[in-house]
């Protein structure tokens, strides 16, 4: 792994490339044929494809040469990744505020900025900053074994060398406490027991943080829905019962069955019995959709927001 | 950096079955994009755990013969061998961390 927290940040070169991205997205836009993937090609510059939240993208050999054009740190760059929106072949392209938080992070950075020292504080503002996962757990042992991790971080940031044997004491500590623990309060322990690693040498760990924190949201995204497991087992047998009158329907002979009319006349009213309707499955469905996508806008900005505070912090 | 070697339907016995110290294989193939996304925390688990257990790849294209051994249906998929025997099945995605964890519990367990 190629260490360049010494190196110059070239933050012009990168700001100027930031800007270009911002105007592209601003100016007029061809709308996809119906049908036709997205063009991340003709709307995003081609070095900034990493951003792109699209993830063939965002492997950690385009992480590194990014990296290496521009000076930064690959935990730096991995992070930045990390908190794009995940896009797909459908998905709208990022657009002008995606770009104008970017630069927004970038402007700050003195130019011989530690990037990984950045990062480093970030993970243990994301532990004790606001919103404080700390505050969310409540047990004393699991708290402290959270703790011992976000210090390794901070002493890490401060320039001490961290032995991985310490790395390792710190998250198999923290792990045996985990174990077969479900609920919120493990869930957030997780995410700390996920950055246990020195991000100087695995940069992917950010990848990892992201992930284990979305998995949350959406975890806690979809507790709020209406539509549990017991509703959709009540859903699915009542649909077979459609199913099986239907299949009996269908064995009789012409005449000695109901009409087709009264057929689905009968069906109309059998679904309207149903205890937990498919209509409303549907809508509360559309609506965890919506709920996730809105939890994962917010978890990103709020992130973005932190680690700005953060590397404005270092330039003052 | 700490090496992953690369096994085959022709060496799996010697070099995994036959190891003298834990061996995690990770059933992998170029078309699968979660596999690939593993990648560096797989290189990084080698160096992690150098010297303790010896960390291999079987392409699953390639190699149908360990992959139906082993009945391996979905990847990425570690298993983690010991005198060769299979302690621990690794199925899916993982984070670095809780694949560190689950290579910990599946030698701790033996």
């Amino acid at each position: 792994m190629t260490d360049v927290a010494d190196g110059m940040v070239r933050k012009h070169a990168l700001l100027e490339l930031l800007a270009e991205a911002q105007a592209q997205a601003s100016g007029p836009m061809e709308k996809p044929a119906a049908g036709a993937p997205t063009d991340y090609a003709a709307v995003v510059p081609a070095p900034l494809m990493v951003f792109s939240g699209v993830g063939g993208h965002m492997a950690q050999d385009a992480v590194e040469e990014f990296a290496g054009r521009f000076g930064m740190h690959p935990a730096f760059v991995t992070l930045i990744a990390a908190l794009q929106p995940a896009r797909g072949a459908y998905t709208p392209p990022p657009g002008p505020d995606d770009w104008k938080a970017i630069s927004a992070l970038v402007s700050p950075l003195p130019s011989e900025a530690d990037l990984a020292a950045i990062v480093r504080l970030w993970i243990a503002a994301f532990w004790l900053g606001e919103p404080a996962l700390r505050s969310r757990v409540s047990d004393p042992d699991i708290q402290a074994a959270a703790d011992a991790i976000v210090d390794l971080h901070r002493r890490a940031a401060r320039g001490d060398v961290i032995a991985r044997p310490h790395w390792r004491a710190a998250r198999t500590a923290l792990d045996a406490l985990l174990s077969g623990a479900t609920g919120l309060e493990a869930a957030c322990a997780r995410i700390i027991c996920a950055s246990a690693w020195d991000i100087a040498v695995a940069p992917a760990v950010l990848n990892d943080i992201v992930a284990t924190w979305s998995e949350l949201l959406m975890k806690d995204a979809d507790a709020r829905i209406c539509w549990g497991p017991t509703e959709e087992r009540l859903h699915l047998d009542h649909m077979g019962k459609i199913r099986a009158f239907a299949l009996e329907w269908n064995d009789l002979s012409p005449d000695t069955r109901i009409s087709p009319e009264q057929f689905r006349a009968e069906v109309e009213t059998l679904k309207k019995q149903s205890p937990a309707p498919a209509e409303r499955r549907a809508e509360e469905q559309g609506r965890a959709l919506k709920e996730r996508r809105d939890l994962a806008f917010r978890m990103l900005q709020g992130q973005i927001g932190l680690l700005c505070g953060v590397t404005t912090g270092v330039n003052r | 950096m700490a090496y992953i070697e690369t096994v085959t339907d022709e060496n799996f016995e010697r070099i995994v079955l036959g190891a003298d110290k834990p061996v995690l294989v990770d059933f992998w193939a170029d078309w699968c994009g979660p596999c690939k996304a593993m990648e560096p925390a797989l290189v990084d688990i080698a160096e992690e755990y150098e010297g303790e257990v010896h960390i291999c790849k079987l392409d699953t294209v390639a190699n149908q013969l360990m992959m139906e051994r082993y009945a391996i249906r979905n990847i990425p998929a570690f298993l983690l061998f010991k005198d060769g025997q299979v302690i621990k099945t690794i199925l899916g995605s993982r984070t670095r961390s809780s694949l560190a964890s689950e290579i910990e519990t599946g030698l701790r367990a033996q």
